[in-house]
């Protein structure tokens, strides 16, 4: 626990950045002809408890990822851009994850999680992108290694609505989950704000190694529409995903839609996403609906995050060919109230402090397991960015 | 699960009792294209530090079960002999 906490301290001491404020509108590349190299972190360090019915849980913790990239303009239409995106939590979480109620998604130890949230890997994205402009239009393609498959949102680390929330949300596995794909090629048209994306990827979460890199078959496909306009983004997407849990021997399909919402500046802003997600699988389609917002005013920032999930707990296990059946589904409400407030602002980056309660709206098929579980945080949270901003906020 | 292995008289239940920090799902049966005893699915899934019993066994035999959240892990399945 204690290591935890010294390694989530050095990593928020050592990201030396300028201040940063990540309110970027997706795919707006900087332009220079030299190449420019920028750092973004964002670190979360404090201490999660979660009332249950029968056995409470805490955890001193840290949530924390850096973001890197260079990147270079080529003449007046081109442009090249590396990133790669890495994060300590292997080192800052238990294994098994951070204890989250009715959260759901990945393995250990050979079985699904339920009530925690993964770490995530190490190596978190590493690839590149190349973009020209021909007039009006534009082309993007994009090669990862490990990398975001265009589906969903821009992923809850990168969201301006979800900035200042160190708790992944229960629909991450219906619309962002994604962002960490072990192999990820993707070809990207835009004109006037509209824009449409297609990839093909390896489908299967990553496996319990957070330390290693994956490396696996591009098997799954997905198409994404976005539209964006000043603070508005608008997209639609949809996945053919194969084998998309380890050890299920069974396909899905994903669909998400979403609107956000995106305004201000360092002092004053306010972003805010709406999202519907969902998996299509043997056992039954899964929903889950999102809201999330953040108002800032000068050193304080409010945020929320409203859910409905649809969660297979009760049947959670996995299934060999031929025995599938209709999983009984639990619709499971959370509700966030959250607060943070700038403590400091040296000139590598901006220290905060804050909190959030969650409660829950427990479906009558988990009451006698999960009673009325609520849980809170409370946090010292660090963000800091050191050249270029970046564009990396799919 | 401890004990893998248990024996029990004619009309008794057993309790399982979760204490794990993570949730356990006990259904009868070696695997899920086994179903069997069906008594065992009564105590079914059960949060860390839950607890709930078996249905009442009426018939001598030997009762198999695994858990469906951790199938294939030997720790996490048994037997209930019943005599």
């Amino acid at each position: 626990m204690i290591m935890r906490v010294v390694v989530a301290a050095v990593l928020a001491f050592t990201c030396c950045a300028a201040r940063a404020f990540a309110q970027d509108p997706p795919h707006q590349h900087p332009t220079s002809d030299t190449w420019q190299w920028g750092v973004e972190g964002n670190v979360f360090a404090g201490y999660n408890y979660q009332y249950r019915k029968f056995t409470d849980f805490d955890e001193v913790e840290s949530q924390n990822w850096l973001m890197t990239s260079l990147s270079k303009t080529f003449g007046t239409s081109s442009n090249l851009e590396f990133v790669g995106m890495f994060s300590l939590e292997p080192f800052t979480l238990r294994d098994i994850g951070s204890p989250q109620v009715f959260q759901t998604g990945e393995t250990f130890d050979g079985a699904p999680l339920i009530d925690y949230q993964h770490p995530h890997d190490l190596i978190m994205n590493l690839g590149g992108e190349f973009s020209r402009a021909f007039g009006a239009n534009g082309v993007t393609i994009a090669a990862y290694a490990v990398g975001p498959a265009p589906i969903g949102p821009p992923v809850f680390m990168h969201r301006p609505s979800a900035i200042e929330n160190p708790q992944a949300p229960l629909s991450h596995h219906y619309l962002d989950a994604t962002h960490i794909t072990p192999g990820v090629i993707s070809v990207g048209v835009e004109r006037s704000g509209f824009s449409l994306e297609a990839g093909a990827f390896h489908g299967q979460e990553p496996d319990e190694d957070r330390l290693d890199l994956d490396t696996a078959a591009l098997d799954s496909y997905s198409v994404r529409a976005s539209w964006a306009d000043g603070p508005w983004h608008l997209q639609v997407s949809g996945a053919d995903l194969e084998t998309p849990e380890r050890k299920s021997p069974y396909d899905a399909t994903r669909i998400t839609a979403s609107a956000s919402y995106t305004r201000g500046d360092e002092n004053r802003s306010i972003a805010w996403l709406a999202a519907f997600g969902q998996n299509r699988e043997v056992f039954g389609n899964l929903e889950a609906y999102l809201f999330e917002g953040t108002k800032r005013i000068r050193r304080h920032a409010f945020y929320t995050r409203i859910e409905s999930v649809a969660k297979d707990i009760l049947d959670a296990g996995f299934h060999p060919i031929g025995v599938a059946h209709t999983h009984r589904q639990s619709q499971i409400g959370a509700l966030t109230l959250g607060y943070s407030r700038d403590v400091a602002a040296p000139s590598f980056g901006r220290f905060a402090i804050g909190g959030d309660v969650t409660g829950y709206l427990v479906p009558e098929n988990l009451e006698e397991s999960y009673g009325l579980p609520w849980s809170f945080h409370v946090f010292l949270r660090y963000q800091g960015r050191v050249g270029a901003r970046l564009s990396h906020v799919h | 699960m401890t004990p893998l292995e248990i024996t029990i008289a004619v009309g008794q239940r057993v309790t399982f009792v979760n204490n794990d920090v993570r949730a356990h799902d006990v259904v009868g049966g070696v695997d899920p294209a086994h179903p069997d005893c069906p008594e065992i699915i009564q105590a079914g899934f059960l949060t860390p530090g839950q607890q709930r019993e078996t249905g009442i066994f009426t018939t001598a035999r030997a009762c198999d079960y695994h858990d469906h959240t951790a199938l294939g892990v030997p720790a996490f399945s048994g037997r209930i002999i019943i005599r």
